[in-house]
C-alpha cells in the first residue's frame, strides 16, 4: 500500500462552503486547526451588508467535555470583504485542543444576523460527528490480484483492521482506468473479532474486477449507526 | 515546528523599540589588503566584525553577521552576481581625522565613519547624503538572529523601488513592508488593516527588498544638490522596511530595512539621479540579453483552455478579429493529471501538429511549470503509468525530504500538494482518481513532491525535465508558476505554512568561494531562512535548462515570482489579480517600480485573472459551460489600453470562473476598442525592443515614472502626485495618461475627463499616430483636463522626438521584411551623441546577437537650420553593424512640415518627389513625398549606407 496521507500530521477540520467536512491529518490529542467557510452561514448578499460572528461548538467523545470559540476575522474586517464564492473562498479559524481519550467529535455553529436570528448549522439538528480513519482503520490489503491465465478476471483483495467499536466496512470503489464503469459499493466482511480489535475482508476471497483494472476506492464504516468516510485526506486510496 | 518561524507582520518586526543593541564603540578596525575593505570588530570580547567594502567609486556593501567570530569567507546569495561596481582604477584612501572617525574615500564619495560610537554617514563632494539615524544605525539583538539597519530620511526625500508591492502610490514614504513570497489570491492576504491591492503591507509574490531614494531639493542637514541613493538589503528570510511609517512607534525622519534571520548584508549606491542607482544595482544582481522580440507582442491567456479546440477556438479567433497576438498560455490544464513537464495527448491530440499550425499564424506557445512532482500514481487515463520526468527527479535524489528543524533526519520526503480551484463541471476531462461530488464539482488538487533547487545538481537534473516540451512538442516559452512554492492552503498546518512550506522544513543552501565560485559547503537550513531564494533557484534552474535544450534561439520565462536579480532569468507577472477598479490603479505603481527594483519586464493580468467587484454578474456552468462572470466592459477595455504601454501585455484570466475575457468575444465597440491600441502596441514595437536594450546597457526600465526623465522638475509631484501615480513614459519621449477609473457604466455616468500633466522643461504635441496633422505644441508645465472616450488614452509626444514606428504586424516576424518609419517630431536639435535616439536592431528570435555579435546599433539624429530658410536634417549613423535587418529600406518621416519641402536630399543628392504613398511605397530608388493632410515630409531610404544625412528644405 502506498503510505496513507497525513499519518501522524496535526489534525485539520475543514468546513466548505458546499456542505463538505473533511477531516484532515492524525488523531494527535494537542492543537487541533478548525477552518470554517462562513458562507455556510451567510449568503453573500448579507455578507456584503452585515457583520457576522459565528461561533463553533465542539463536543468531544467519549470523554465528554465541550468547547466553544468564537471564528477569526481578521482584526477590524467585516466579513464581506472576505467572502467570495469565487476562487479561493476564506476560512474562519480557531484551534482548540483534543483532549486525550477522545475518539469522535461532535461540532455544530451558530451565527447571529443582525435581525436577531440566530442561523444554524448542525446537519439539520443531529450535529456534525467526526472521526479520524488514520486511527479508526488500518489498510493491511488493498490489492489487484492478476489472474491467472486461464481467468478472466483480476481479483480486487482487501483487508482492513479496525477498532473493536466499528460496526461495519464497505468499500466504494471505481476503476480510474474504466471512468465509465459506476462506483460500487462492497460491505467487507468481518473475519476477526478481538478485544483488541477487528478483521474486515472482501467477501468471498476477493471481487472480480477486470484484468488490469486499476482500483480507486474510499471507506465508509460505522459506528454507533453513524457513518464515517475515510477517503485518504481527499486523495482517495488506489489499490496497490 | 513551523511555529518555531512565525510569519511576523510588519508591525510586529519593531527595530525601532528598545531593546535592540547597537554596534557600540569599535574596538579595532583594519583594511585588508585590496585597500577596499574594513573590517570593524566590536562588543563582548571583540567577538563580533562587521565590515564596509568599496565596490565602486559609489557604491560600498556593509555586512554584519550578528554572531561572535563571524569569518565572511564565503557567499550565499542567489541575488548577487557582480560586486565590481568599478572597482578597476578605483583610488581608495583612508584617514582618521581624529580619533573616533575614520573616513574612507572613493574620490566620489565619502564614508565617514564614527568609532565611538559606530555610525555610517556618506558625503558627496562635502555634502551629506546618507547617514545612520543617530544612535540606532545597525542593530540587532545578540543571541537572536533579527538584524536592521535604521536610516534618517531627508526631509523632502521620495523612496520608489521595493520591488512588487500593492497600493496605488508610486512614491512609498510613510508605509511600512513585507518581503515573503506569498500566494496572495487577488491580494487579500496578510496586511496590517484591511487587506486589497490598495494595501501595500502585504506579502506579495515577488520580494526585493531594495529601497531607492531620491531627493530634488535636499534641505536641513542635507542642503544641496539633488541625490539619489539605493540601498539593498540581500536577504533571503522574511524581511521588512518601514518609510516613516509610525505603524508601532515613532519613525519620523527615519527608515529602516531589516530582517528576521541571516545576516545584515547591504549594498549602498549613490548617485545624483535614480538611473545612477539603477545602474548600479543591476550591476550588482545582473541583468539579462534581449529577450525574444515576441515578449513585447500582446499575449493572451486562460486557466479553461483545456483541450485543443478550445485553444485553436482562441487562436483562429484572434486571427479573424485582426487583433494582433503572440502568445498563447495555456494553464495545468495541458499536463497530463497534473504531472509536471507532461503534456496531454487525450486533450490535446496531435499537440506537436497543433503547435506547429499555430507557429505557421504566428503563435508561440507557453505553459504552465510548477514546482511539484506529483505523488499520484496516476496518468490521466486511470492507469499506473511512469511518471518520466517525476521519476528522473527522484532517481538523481532531488527532492526535499521531510525534515524539519532540530528534529533529526526523515527519511520520507516532504509532501505537499497544489490547489487549482474546482471544476464546476465545465470541464469533461478526467483527473484520476479525483471525482464530482454530489453537486457534479470537483476539487482540483494534486499531492507532491518538491525540488531542493538551493543544489546544482538539482537544478540541472530540473533543467533537463523540459526536454520533451523543448524539443519534441514544440514549446517556445515557459510560464513558470506557483514559485513561492504555493502550497494547498487546506492542507493540514504540518504539511503548509501561510499557503508555502512549512517554515521548519529544511533546504539546502551552497556556500561558494568568491574567489573561485566554486562550491565549498552546503548548509541545509530551514525555510524559514531561505523562502524567498526558492524562486530564484527554480528560476535559474529553467532558465539554464530550456537555454541548453533550445541553444539557438533565444528563450523567455514569465514568472509569478521571485526575488532580487530573478531579472536575469524571467519576466514577472503580477500574481492573481481581480476584476477590480482597484486593481486597475495598482498596475501603473507597482510595474514602475519594479522596474525600479531591476526589473525591466513586468505587467499584470490584463482584465484581472479572478473575478471581482468589476464582474458583472454570477457564474453558473449550464451544459458544462462557463456563464457569466464577464469583466465589466469598460474596465475592461481601460486595462487592454493601459496594458499596451506596460512591458509585458498579457490578458489572462480564470475560465473557470467567467465566460470569456478574449477581446474578440465582446461586443462592439470594445474589440474595436482594444484593437486600436494593440495594433498601437505592435507599430510601436521598434521603442519598446530599444527601451529594452537600453536597459541590458544601463538598467533604466522601459516604463519610466515621470520624474524618472524629468528629475529637475517639481511640477510631476503635483495634484498630490496624481500625475506621479497616473502617467509615465515608454522610453524617453512618449508620455501616457491612462484612464484609470469609471465613467460611462458609473452609476450615474459621469464624464470620462481626467487631468494630466506635461512635463515642464519640454513642449509636447498630442500623439496623432500619422493620422492627423500634428496640432499645436503644448507648453511643458501645463496640467490638461482630457476628455477620452473610450477608444481613446491620452498621450504625447515630446517636442524633437526621434520615434521608429513600424507597420501592423499581426504577429512579430509576420511580414518578412518590415520597414521602420522613423518619425521626426520637430522641436529642439538632438544633434549629439547623448542627444541623438539609440536604434538597437538585431534578428530578433536567435542567440546571434548574445553570441555572435549580430546586432545593429544606430544613432539618429535630427536638427533644424534656420538659415536661408528652413531645413529638417535627419543623420542616421551606425555605430555598431553587424546584423542587416530584412528590410532594404526605410521611412523617415519628417512631422510638423507645413508646406511642403522644396527640396529633399540624401548626402547631398537630391531625392525625386513623387508626389504619392503608393508611389513612394513603390519607389525602387530613395524618395519622397509631402503628405500635405498630415502635413508630414516621407521620405524613403534604402538601407545602404553607414552613415547617412537627409536634408528636407522649406
Amino acid at each position: 500500500m502506498q503510505l496513507r496521507q497525513n499519518a501522524g500530521a496535526r489534525p485539520q477540520i475543514t468546513f466548505t462552503s458546499d456542505f463538505h467536512e473533511l477531516v484532515q491529518g492524525d488523531l494527535v490529542p494537542g492543537p487541533c486547526l478548525l477552518r470554517y467557510d462562513p458562507l455556510r452561514l451567510v449568503s453573500l448578499g448579507d455578507a456584503a451588508t452585515e457583520e457576522h460572528h459565528i461561533r463553533a461548538y465542539v463536543r468531544f467523545h467519549p470523554v465528554g467535555v465541550e468547547w466553544q470559540g468564537l471564528l477569526e476575522l481578521p482584526a477590524g474586517l467585516p466579513l464581506a470583504e472576505l467572502a467570495d464564492v469565487t476562487g479561493q473562498g476564506f476560512m474562519l479559524t480557531a484551534t482548540f485542543d483534543i483532549p486525550e481519550g477522545c475518539d469522535a467529535l461532535e461540532l455544530w455553529f451558530s451565527c447571529t444576523h443582525d435581525d436577531g436570528q440566530t442561523h444554524w448549522d448542525s446537519d439539520l439538528g443531529k450535529n456534525h460527528w467526526l472521526r479520524f480513519g488514520l486511527a479508526d482503520l488500518k489498510l493491511k490489503t488493498a490489492k489487484v490480484k492478476p489472474a491467472k491465465k486461464t481467468e478472466a478476471q483480476d481479483t480486487l483483495a482487501f483487508e482492513v483492521s479496525t477498532k473493536p467499536k466499528i460496526e461495519s466496512v464497505e468499500v466504494r470503489w471505481h476503476l480510474t482506468n474504466s471512468p465509465k464503469t459506476p462506483r460500487i459499493i462492497t460491505p467487507l466482511v468481518c473475519t476477526g473479532d478481538t478485544p483488541a480489535g477487528k478483521t474486515w475482508t472482501a467477501p468471498d476471497g476477493g471481487i472480480p474486477v477486470p484484468k488490469g483494472a486499476v482500483v480507486a476506492f474510499d471507506i465508509v464504516y460505522n459506528v454507533d449507526s453513524r457513518p464515517y468516510t475515510d477517503d485518504n485526506q481527499g486523495r482517495w486510496h488506489i489499490a496497490d | 515546528m513551523s511555529t518555531s518561524f512565525p510569519f511576523v507582520y510588519p508591525d510586529q518586526f519593531t527595530p525601532n523599540n528598545p531593546g535592540w543593541s547597537t554596534v557600540g564603540n569599535i574596538a579595532s578596525w583594519s583594511p585588508d589588503a585590496t585597500g577596499r575593505r574594513f573590517t570593524f570588530t566590536f562588543g563582548q570580547n571583540n567577538a563580533y566584525s562587521l565590515y564596509i567594502e568599496v565596490l565602486g567609486a559609489t557604491a560600498y556593501r556593509l555586512r554584519f553577521t550578528p554572531v561572535p567570530g563571524a569569518t565572511y569567507t564565503t557567499e550565499t546569495s542567489t541575488a548577487v552576481v557582480d560586486r565590481d561596481l568599478g572597482i578597476s582604477g578605483l583610488n581608495v584612501t583612508s584617514s582618521q581625522p581624529n580619533a573616533q572617525t575614520l573616513q574612507i574615500n572613493t574620490g566620489a564619495i565619502t564614508i565617514q565613519v564614527g568609532l565611538a560610537p559606530f555610525y555610517v554617514q556618506v558625503y558627496r563632494n562635502g555634502q551629506l547624503i546618507h547617514q545612520d539615524a543617530p544612535g540606532q544605525g545597525v542593530l540587532y539583538i545578540p543571541g537572536q538572529q533579527v538584524i536592521a539597519i535604521m536610516k534618517t530620511a531627508p526631509s523632502g526625500a521620495s523612496y520608489y523601488g521595493l520591488g512588487e508591492k500593492a497600493g496605488q502610490d508610486l512614491q512609498k514614504n510613510q508605509f511600512t513592508f513585507t518581503f515573503f513570497n506569498f500566494d496572495n489570491f487577488t491580494y487579500n492576504g496578510p496586511s496590517e488593516g484591511q487587506p486589497g491591492p490598495l494595501n501595500p503591507t502585504e506579502p506579495l509574490y515577488c520580494s526585493i527588498p531594495v529601497l531607492v531614494e531620491y531627493d530634488p531639493t535636499p534641505s536641513g542637514a542635507f542642503s544641496g544638490s539633488a541625490f539619489a541613493t539605493g540601498l539593498f538589503l540581500d536577504n533571503c528570510g522574511q524581511t521588512f522596511a518601514n518609510v516613516s511609517a509610525n505603524d508601532y512607534s515613532n519613525m519620523d525622519g527615519k527608515y529602516y530595512l531589516g530582517g528576521l534571520y541571516n545576516e545584515l548584508d547591504t549594498y549602498f549606491f549613490a548617485g545624483s539621479v535614480v538611473p545612477d542607482i539603477l545602474r548600479q544595482y543591476t550591476t550588482l544582481t545582473g541583468r539579462a540579453p534581449m529577450p525574444p522580440r515576441y515578449a513585447f507582442g500582446f499575449h493572451q491567456g486562460a486557466y479553461g483552455y483545456f483541450d485543443r479546440y478550445k485553444l485553436a477556438a482562441a487562436a483562429n479567433s484572434y486571427r479573424a478579429a485582426r487583433i494582433p497576438c503572440d502568445g498563447l498560455h495555456i494553464d495545468v490544464d495541458f499536463q497530463d493529471n497534473y504531472r509536471t513537464f507532461t503534456h496531454s495527448e487525450m486533450k490535446f491530440p496531435n499537440t506537436k501538429e497543433l503547435f506547429d499550425d499555430l507557429h505557421l499564424i504566428g503563435f508561440k506557445m507557453s505553459t504552465n511549470i510548477t514546482p511539484i512532482i506529483t505523488t499520484n500514481v496516476l496518468n490521466q487515463a486511470g492507469e499506473k503509468a511512469p511518471y518520466v520526468q517525476g521519476d528522473a527527479l527522484k532517481a538523481a535524489n532531488a527532492l526535499i525530504y521531510n525534515t524539519r528543524y532540530e528534529s533529526g533526519e526523515d527519511p520520507n520526503l516532504y509532501q505537499g500538494g497544489v490547489n487549482y480551484g474546482v471544476n464546476y463541471g465545465n470541464n469533461p476531462y478526467p483527473y484520476p482518481p479525483l471525482q464530482p461530488n454530489n453537486q457534479g464539482q470537483t476539487p482540483l488538487t494534486a499531492p507532491g513532491n518538491y525540488p531542493d533547487f538551493g543544489l546544482t545538481n538539482v537544478r540541472e537534473v530540473w533543467g533537463q525535465q523540459y526536454q520533451d516540451l523543448i524539443q519534441n512538442v514544440g514549446l517556445d516559452m515557459i510560464w513558470q508558476d506557483m514559485t513561492c512554492p504555493a502550497i494547498d492552503a487546506n492542507l493540514p498546518p504540518s504539511q503548509q505554512y501561510f499557503k508555502t512550506f512549512p517554515q521548519d522544513l529544511m533546504m539546502a543552501q551552497e556556500e561558494v568561494d568568491p574567489t573561485t565560485g566554486k562550491v565549498v559547503a552546503t548548509n541545509y537550513l530551514p525555510n524559514a531562512q531561505l523562502h524567498n531564494s526558492y524562486v530564484n533557484n527554480l528560476l535559474h534552474a529553467t532558465w539554464d535548462g530550456i537555454n541548453a535544450l533550445a541553444p539557438q534561439r533565444r528563450n523567455f520565462i514569465i514568472a509569478r515570482g521571485g526575488y532580487a536579480g530573478m531579472q536575469r532569468y524571467a519576466g514577472l507577472w503580477t500574481g492573481d489579480s481581480a476584476s477590480s477598479w482597484d486593481f486597475l490603479n495598482i498596475n501603473i505603481p507597482e510595474v514602475l517600480n519594479l522596474g525600479m527594483s531591476g526589473v525591466p519586464i513586468s505587467g499584470c493580468d490584463i482584465g484581472g485573472f479572478a473575478k471581482g467587484s468589476g464582474s458583472v454578474g454570477g457564474t453558473s456552468v449550464i451544459g458544462g459551460t462557463v456563464v457569466g462572470g464577464i469583466t465589466n466592459y469598460e474596465l475592461f477595455t481601460r486595462w487592454m489600453q493601459l496594458g499596451s504601454f506596460l512591458p509585458w501585455y498579457r490578458n489572462h484570466y480564470d475560465g473557470y470562473n467567467k465566460q470569456f475575457q478574449e477581446a474578440f468575444a465582446y461586443g462592439e465597440p470594445v474589440p474595436t476598442n482594444c484593437r486600436t491600441y494593440v495594433e498601437l502596441r505592435y507599430t510601436m514595437m521598434q521603442i519598446y525592443y530599444d527601451a529594452m536594450f537600453e536597459w541590458t546597457q544601463t538598467g533604466l526600465p522601459i516604463c519610466r515614472p515621470l520624474f524618472l526623465n524629468e528629475p529637475q522638475d517639481q511640477g510631476v509631484y503635483g495634484n498630490s502626485n496624481y500625475y506621479l501615480d497616473s502617467q509615465f513614459f515608454v522610453g524617453g519621449d512618449f508620455l501616457v495618461a491612462p484612464m484609470l477609473f469609471q465613467a460611462v457604466t458609473a452609476s450615474p455616468p459621469i464624464s470620462p475627463t481626467r487631468d494630466l500633466y506635461l512635463p515642464a522643461g519640454s513642449n509636447w504635441y498630442a500623439f496623432q499616430n500619422n493620422q492627423a496633422p500634428l496640432l499645436g505644441a503644448v507648453q511643458g508645465g501645463t496640467v490638461i483636463s482630457y476628455y477620452a472616450d473610450l477608444n481613446l488614452v491620452p498621450t504625447y509626444v515630446r517636442a524633437g522626438a526621434i520615434l521608429p514606428f513600424q507597420h501592423l504586424e499581426q504577429w512579430v516576424g509576420e511580414l518578412p521584411a518590415n520597414p521602420l518609419t522613423i518619425n521626426c517630431y520637430p522641436g529642439p536639435d538632438r544633434w549629439t551623441d547623448g542627444q541623438a535616439y539609440q536604434l538597437y536592431q538585431d534578428d530578433g528570435i536567435t542567440q546571434n546577437a548574445e553570441t555572435k555579435g549580430e546586432y545593429r546599433i544606430s544613432r539618429i539624429y535630427q536638427q533644424t537650420l534656420t538659415n536661408n530658410g528652413t531645413t529638417r536634417q535627419v543623420r542616421i549613423a551606425r555605430v555598431t553593424d553587424n546584423y542587416t535587418p530584412p528590410s532594404p529600406f526605410n521611412y523617415i518621416g519628417i512631422l510638423g512640415s507645413i508646406t511642403s519641402a522644396y527640396q529633399v536630399t540624401r548626402d547631398g543628392t537630391t531625392l525625386p518627389n513623387v508626389g504619392d504613398p503608393d508611389s513612394l511605397e513603390s519607389s525602387t530608388v530613395d524618395a519622397w513625398y509631402w503628405n500635405q493632410s498630415l502635413n508630414i515630409v516621407f521620405v524613403k531610404i534604402f538601407d545602404n549606407r553607414t552613415d547617412t544625412l537627409v536634408s528636407a528644405s522649406y
